[in-house]
């Protein structure tokens, strides 16, 4: 597995974590169509959550935020729409979040000082 | 709190228009969203400040940004507004505090170096009269600000030693010690003591040319625009130069209003005192209409004209200009002031200046005297003094004859009066001038229009007998007439009379005649 890819997934359990904590349930993670990919899938309270997690090991390349394009807005949108008329749920509001989650530099200590930021219901 | 505030000021022409920069961060996707009105050097600067954040450690908020510069309504340019945006920006994310009433006037560098402007003193000066108790600028722009009374003045070479000085204890932890401090002076500490004006031309370089150093003189004490008429290197040139050097000094409110200018229109940070020296303009004969009135497209710049208010604007080579360049320049001298209209509003700039042509009698420059050296045909000759017929030339009092010197008059070991003599006689002269004409409110001979002239200021029938005559022969137009009697009036305050008699009638006449032999 390359590097980046596991630094996404580090992210993306920290990201996890982070929603459990704040009361999220996780309905699912890393779910794949053919024409695209969502990080998390939740239930906050009523609301179904489409949740795009970010993860840098450092801001030479900008922040987390930063990476998230207008574009990837309206494919995440169309996504999460897919993903409930599949799952038969009918929820009475869905929404977009961004997570971003900021590693320390080295792969070694990494768990711990992890900083998370959540940015909800994006337009 | 995430809203921050602090305040700038934009220049519309010569006119400061304070701004309130507001700064809101919202809970959403990095994005700096600039509204008001923002020109494309405006635009760019969320790029430098962006930069010049991060490099002093103190990095924007990564959310949105949206920053607003209220009025919203009026066009927004340049690149003064740079820090003001940094500041609120950094106030709205609980970093400063105390900027909402400062005024910040100064562009960014990527690495947070603070670059002076152009226009700080009117800007300050603007501000001032808005209310502004303090300001800030960077450390080139200091002197220039400080030039406006009663205003606090912090500046400083980088915008970290700024930061401290209005962070909270929020920014404390983080920002990076700064070595520089921030350097405070009061406005109007020393312009309470006037600099003298210094010229690096003096009168006593002419030798010889008593007649045209007399019309100078003459010139200098009464305002009157002049045009100067003679054989190349005959001394037209030297003499207009010394013009501003025999005129009286800047006063107060003038020089503020000269140092305005020169803020305006030369580069940034070369203002670091009071102008008292008149300015001399000399555009080349190439220059186009805007280069002299002043021009661009969506605020337009001053030309040659506004930056020689309040002193000389010498046109050298005048039949060479551009017809229309001459024709231009009518509504200045009617009116003290140039109006540029562009879609983005309307400018108004002072233009009261003294204007000195020069011209060579014919293309080839050799019809002086008996004219046998003049190679030009009669056509050429009419033709090149044509060009500057018309309406220009009724607006020029003085119109002088400028020999070259004799070997005789080169000779003479003494070197001419100096300016310092002259200039004392011109300045009792205006003095004479505004106690007589202030209760007109005019203030130099040049302004009285032939009402006054003809009634309050009737001069007795015997003294008007040739003049008269000449007018009625048809030699003299009324024009001519009301323009000989302005000078004549010069003439004898010149020479501490209380009124013309009829040598100084005939000198006048012979002042505004001697170029009109050709």
């Amino acid at each position: 597995m390359r590097s980046k890819d596991r630094t996404g997934l580090l992210g993306e359990d920290k990201a996890a974590e982070y929603l459990l904590q704040s009361g999220h349930r996780i309905l699912e993670r890393r779910w794949r169509t053919t024409t695209g990919e969502l990080d998390l899938i939740t239930l906050d309270g009523s609301d179904l959550v489409a949740v795009e997690v970010k993860t840098r090991r450092g801001l030479g390349y900008g922040h987390p935020f930063e990476a998230v394009s207008e574009q990837k807005l309206r494919r995440l949108q169309r996504l999460l729409l897919e993903y409930a008329s599949q799952s038969q749920l009918r929820p009475t509001r869905s929404r977009i979040d961004v997570i971003a989650v900021m590693l320390p530099h080295t792969s070694a200590a990494h768990a711990a000082s992890a900083e998370v930021e959540h940015l909800k219901d994006l337009p | 709190m995430t809203m921050g505030r602090a305040r700038s000021v934009v220049l519309i022409g010569m006119e400061g228009r304070v701004i309130e920069v507001e700064a809101d961060i919202g809970q959403t996707l990095p994005a700096f969203v600039l509204l008001g009105l923002p020109d494309a050097a405006l635009r760019e600067s969320q790029d430098r400040i962006r930069s010049a954040a991060k490099n002093t450690g103190l990095d924007l908020p990564r959310r949105r940004l949206t920053v607003n510069l209220f009025p919203a309504s009026l066009p927004k340019s340049g690149s003064g507004l740079d820090l003001a945006i940094l500041m609120s920006a950094w106030a709205a994310d609980g970093y400063m505090r105390g900027t909402a009433e400062v005024i910040f006037l100064a562009e960014l560098g990527l690495d947070g170096r603070l670059r002076p402007v152009n226009g700080v003193l009117p800007a300050v000066a603007a501000a001032a009269a808005d209310g502004a108790r303090t300001v800030v600028v960077s450390a080139e722009n200091a002197a220039e600000a400080a030039l406006v009374p009663g205003v606090e003045v912090l500046s400083a070479s980088h915008v970290l030693p700024m930061a401290h000085h209005f962070r909270t204890p929020k920014a404390a932890r983080i920002l990076r010690p700064s070595e520089e401090v921030v350097e405070q002076r009061t406005g109007g500490a020393d312009t309470t003591v006037a600099p003298p004006a210094e010229y690096s031309q003096d009168l006593a370089d002419v030798r010889g040319q008593q007649e045209a150093r007399f019309a100078l003189e003459i010139a200098a004490a009464g305002g009157h625009h002049m045009l100067l008429m003679g054989a190349p290197g005959a001394g037209k040139t030297m003499l207009a130069e010394r013009l501003p050097s025999i005129l009286p000094p800047l006063d107060q409110d003038e020089s503020m209003v000269a140092t305005a200018i020169a803020s305006i229109s030369s580069g940034a940070s070369s203002v670091t005192r009071l102008q008292r020296c008149r300015p001399f303009e000399s555009p080349h004969h190439s220059a186009t209409a805007a280069s002299i009135l002043g021009g661009g497209n969506r605020i337009p710049g001053p030309g040659a004209a506004t930056r020689a208010h309040l002193g000389v604007l010498f046109l050298d080579e005048t039949p060479e200009f551009h017809r229309h360049v001459l024709d231009s320049l009518r509504q200045p001298l009617e009116t003290g002031t140039i109006t540029l209209h562009r879609s983005a509003g309307q400018v108004t700039y002072p233009a009261r200046f003294q204007l000195v042509l020069a011209a060579n009698p014919c293309p080839c420059g050799m019809n002086v005297g008996n004219g046998r050296q003049c190679i030009c045909s009669v056509a050429q000759r009419r033709n090149y003094l044509s060009r500057l017929s018309g309406p220009l030339l009724d607006r020029i009092d003085l119109q002088v004859q400028v020999d070259r010197p004799h070997s005789a008059a080169l000779a003479l070991a003494d070197p001419g009066e100096s300016s310092a003599a002259v200039a004392h006689r011109v300045q009792q002269a205006r003095h004479r001038q505004q106690q007589r004409l202030s209760r007109y409110g005019l203030g130099l001979n040049s302004e009285a229009p032939l009402n006054l002239l003809s009634h309050e200021l009737r001069l007795p029938r015997r003294c008007l007998r040739a003049l008269d005559a000449s007018l009625d022969r048809a030699q003299l137009s009324l024009r001519g007439y009301v323009r000989v009697l302005r000078l004549a009036w010069t003439v004898a305050d010149i020479a501490l009379k209380d009124h013309p008699d009829q040598d100084d009638i005939d000198i006048a006449m012979h002042l505004r005649h001697a170029a009109a032999r050709h």
